[in-house]
């Protein structure tokens, strides 16, 4: 049986006065990539933000190879090999391209940080600046490496995240909205990088409402409205279903009962 | 070529807009335009560019290209000096009250000249629940009294075109249709309505024209019951931003603008 690598239980969270996520269960098995989508409002981000430990108070829990980590930090969470993008890439801007990928591929060089003698400090330098570059070459980036990340494209800002990420070496990956406003030319390209991570080994849970490519990328689909599953399958098994394509209209306010039909709300 | 709605006086219309942000196009050539005492909704699935529409107009995106009119006289994006003029009020979708000045103080910032604070009342009469909630601070406001309160302050100068984005964002079903609600008797009384709205039911049940929005083109205007026959609008929610929805957008042969 395939494992469970990250997993939401009964998740259930509110902003405001608003419930955001009513009783949410969700597991992603090892290797798997899994597409979230649903209407506008449906919880779909919140689901995103509480296993990432990004929003707290929900209540529910998120575990990690079955480790509990509902209340760890950010930080701890990312230091787990558990990352994810966000809806507007965040970068460090002003740095260059390559810096903010040498960042990455510093944390994942196998070898602790604390080794401080100058040779073998250079020469991982030297392996990490080669593993930089070679990613760059790969997504057509090599060009921008000196650019400063505030410089570039809504479709390059993404890249260089998935670059940044793929230089982490993570065991889970959550893509949120990845293709929301890159354009055309470089969606191949994040299809590409996102191909690597699985490729690599990554589990990742995508949250997209670009439906060709839910379809091109992901071996399953889950579907969210108004903060619950109501359907999970094969994407044409989804385009079929009524109640899914019905969510997407919106919802009526239930009719005030009435004393003569006797219907509840 | 924007042709007069039934001959009407009141129109506001756009022509040809061409708007986004930085040095992209989010909005492609949108041509519309409204008529006294009429609701309009802007429908369209996630990413359409529907509240980058109004904000364009409103100055807040960048518009590249294209003209607003108001009965044939152009006007400027973004010069709300010319809107409050010409009555054109807008409520945007978020940040829409100031969270540290009381219901009262947001209503009178709606207003330029101190004559028009009596206005107070009319917007209290359509708000029943605003008027009970004077003293409080806009950022202690439920959603609902939220959204009460950002029309409201539109309505303070007595706009004749109110453009509003997202009726229903954030409320609970049963509170966007009292709000739909009242915004039809405001209509009943001769404002003009244009309306971005997410829930396409209470779209199409409120508004008897509707324009769809997807990726930033709009479909020439139809009545609700029009585009119901003629689109499913189901799958095209579902399907977003897909190059076969896009086709909807082309203007239907023998239809004229």
């Amino acid at each position: 049986m395939q494992q469970i690598v990250v997993e939401a239980r009964s998740l259930q969270h509110s902003y405001g006065g608003v419930q955001a996520v009513r009783g949410m269960d969700i597991g992603v098995g090892q290797g798997e990539m899994i597409g979230l989508i649903g209407p506008n409002g449906a919880g779909k981000s919140t689901v995103i933000e509480c296993i990432s430990g990004c929003v707290r108070g929900f209540s529910g829990q998120i575990l990690l190879y079955g480790v509990d980590i509902s209340k760890w930090s950010t930080f701890k969470i990312a230091r787990a090999g558990l990352l994810r993008t966000f809806q507007t890439p965040r970068l460090f801007r002003r740095m260059s391209v390559l810096s903010n990928l040498m960042l990455a591929a510093e944390q994942g060089t196998v070898e602790g940080m604390g080794s401080t003698l100058l040779g073998k400090w250079r020469r991982r330098d030297a392996e990490r600046l080669s593993q930089c570059l070679d990613v760059l070459d790969r997504f057509g980036l090599r060009a921008i490496a000196d650019n400063a990340a505030s410089d570039l494209s809504g479709g390059q800002e993404r890249l260089v995240e998935l670059c940044r990420i793929l230089l982490s070496k993570p065991k889970v990956v959550l893509l949120d909205e990845p293709f929301a406003g890159v354009s055309p030319e470089n969606r191949h390209r994040l299809a590409e990088a996102i191909g690597e991570l699985r490729a690599s080994g990554s589990t990742l849970l995508m949250v997209e409402h670009r439906l060709e490519w839910v379809e091109r990328l992901c071996d399953r689909v889950v579907v969210m409205a108004q903060g619950r599953e109501i359907a999970a399958g094969a994407m044409d098994e989804i385009r079929a279903n009524e109640e899914v394509v019905l969510s997407y209209l919106g919802t009526k306010s239930h009719p005030l009962p009435s004393t003569t039909e006797g219907k509840g709300a | 070529m924007v042709s007069p709605v039934d001959g009407k006086k009141g129109i506001l219309a756009m022509e040809g807009l061409v708007a986004g942000y930085n040095r992209q196009e989010i909005i492609h050539d949108a041509t519309a335009s409204f008529s006294e005492g009429s609701a309009t909704a802007i429908i369209g699935p996630n990413g359409a560019g529907k509240s980058t529409l109004f904000k364009a107009v409103f100055g807040i995106a960048k518009c590249f290209s294209g003209r607003l009119k108001v009965d044939d006289a152009e006007i400027k994006v973004g010069d709300v000096a010319a809107f409050y003029r010409l009555g054109i009020a807008y409520v945007p979708q978020v940040r829409n009250v100031f969270p540290s000045l009381t219901v009262r103080e947001n209503l009178l910032l709606g207003t330029r000249r101190r004559s028009e604070a009596s206005r107070i009342e009319h917007v209290v009469e359509l708000f029943p629940d605003l008027g009970k909630a004077m003293r409080t601070h806009g950022g202690d406001l439920s959603g609902g009294q939220r959204n009460m309160l950002a029309v409201g302050r539109a309505l303070m100068a007595d706009p004749k075109y109110l453009l509003i984005d997202e009726v229903s964002g954030g409320l609970s079903p049963l509170a966007a249709e009292l709000l739909w609600a009242k915004l039809g008797t405001l209509k009943d009384q001769g404002l003009t309505i244009v309306a971005v709205e997410q829930n396409v039911h209470m779209a199409l049940e409120f508004c008897e024209r509707v324009y769809l929005m997807i990726s930033g083109r709009m479909r020439p205007a139809e009545s609700s019951a029009e585009l119901v026959e003629r689109v499913d609008l189901g799958t095209v929610f579902l399907e977003g931003e897909s190059e076969s929805n896009l086709q909807l957008t082309q203007r239907p042969v023998g239809q004229s603008s």
